[in-house]
């Protein structure tokens, strides 16, 4: 190989480098009680690409389903409705908290205990596919 | 002369308005209430006929006696209700020291019983000791969220439903009334500090 092809390799090698993807932080799922087969995962989602991006969905090993929901307040009355989709600008940073926008995990595959880590896939419109962990936790 | 008469007695005066100024002042920020709306007068409920998560009848009477803490959601609920239910358990454990007669109780009422049986409530409550999970026909929680001002509302959701509730916490006294209500968004430790100051100042 030669020295143009290695520095050809180089360049390419830094382009790819400079591609940021969306960033996963802080995340946390909440131990599924004893009775229920539901519960929630929180995060915080930063989007530092130089491009807007909507989060399309979500998927995890070991829930049959997950779907992004949002818990919005009114009067005291607390409603939870299922999130098609959640713009991000670039730059900005979203916060999945409780009480707040967070994924909702139905039906797991196993029995897991605190400490257990699942495994998540975020999903975006422009094809990206973040996969981040995230631990069971009391919080 | 006639000038020093008055001097002594507005001293006195001033002093005295100061004193009692200042003592209002540190009465009302002691007793100052953080996130509790609580009832100029405490308002009764009527009769309801509920069971608890070991099966035992959870009536009227049951909220005698002392003070209770009331919630109401659904266990299929992954957001609003442990979130807050983990609140509560952390409350009781910020109030443990307190005699029994003025520590509140926490009680979780479902408003989703065609799926909350008191087998489910059982498993439900036994993550925080002391939680009492109440369910029932859905005519005699109706009486309870009726009489709390507590709105349900049911929503289809995929091939299944969710509950849209009235997340705020409802503290009952001794004599099974009205007596508090905290509403959303909750703050444990204004709320924490409430409950001490309404339990330990009424000698009911």
């Amino acid at each position: 190989m030669n020295r143009l092809a290695l520095a050809s390799l180089f360049g390419l090698l830094v382009a790819c480098g400079t591609t940021e993807q969306p960033i996963v932080e802080d995340a946390w799922v909440r131990p599924v009680r004893s009775g229920t087969t539901m519960t929630a995962a929180y995060f915080t989602l930063t989007n530092p690409t130089g491009y807007a991006l909507t989060l399309i969905g979500a998927e995890s090993p070991d829930f049959a389903s997950v779907s992004i929901h949002e818990t919005t307040q009114e009067n005291d009355v607390s409603r939870m409705r299922p999130v098609e989709s959640i713009s991000i600008d670039t730059g900005e940073k979203l916060t999945f908290r409780p009480m707040g926008k967070h994924l909702m995990l139905m039906q797991p595959k196993g029995v897991f205990v605190e400490g257990d880590v699942v495994e998540f896939i975020l999903k975006f419109d422009d094809g990206t596919v973040l996969s981040f962990d995230a631990p069971f936790e009391y919080r | 002369m006639t000038g020093q008469k008055w001097i002594l007695p507005s001293i006195a005066v001033l002093a005295l308005v100061l004193g009692v100024t200042t003592a209002a002042y540190i009465t009302s920020r002691d007793q100052k209430i953080y996130a509790a709306t609580v009832l100029p007068n405490p308002r009764p409920l009527r009769e309801f006929e509920l069971v608890d998560h070991n099966g035992e009848p959870f009536t009227k009477e049951s909220l005698r006696g002392g003070w209770n803490l009331l919630f109401f959601g659904f266990t299929n609920c992954p957001d609003v209700c442990p979130t807050t239910l983990h609140m509560l358990r952390d409350a009781g454990d910020a109030l443990a020291g307190l005699p029994d007669e003025q520590r509140p109780r926490a009680v979780f009422v479902s408003v989703d019983p065609m799926r909350d049986t008191p087998e489910v409530m059982f498993d439900y409550v036994s993550f925080a000791p002391g939680l009492i999970g109440v369910t029932g026909e859905l005519s005699a929680i109706q009486i309870l969220t009726t009489d709390l001002g507590v709105a349900v509302n049911y929503t289809a959701m995929g091939d299944t439903y969710t509950v849209d509730h009235t997340a705020s916490l409802f503290l009952t006294d001794p004599d099974g009334r009205l007596y508090a209500i905290f509403n959303t968004p909750h703050d444990g430790e204004q709320i924490v500090a409430d409950l001490r100051k309404i339990v330990t100042a009424s000698s009911r």
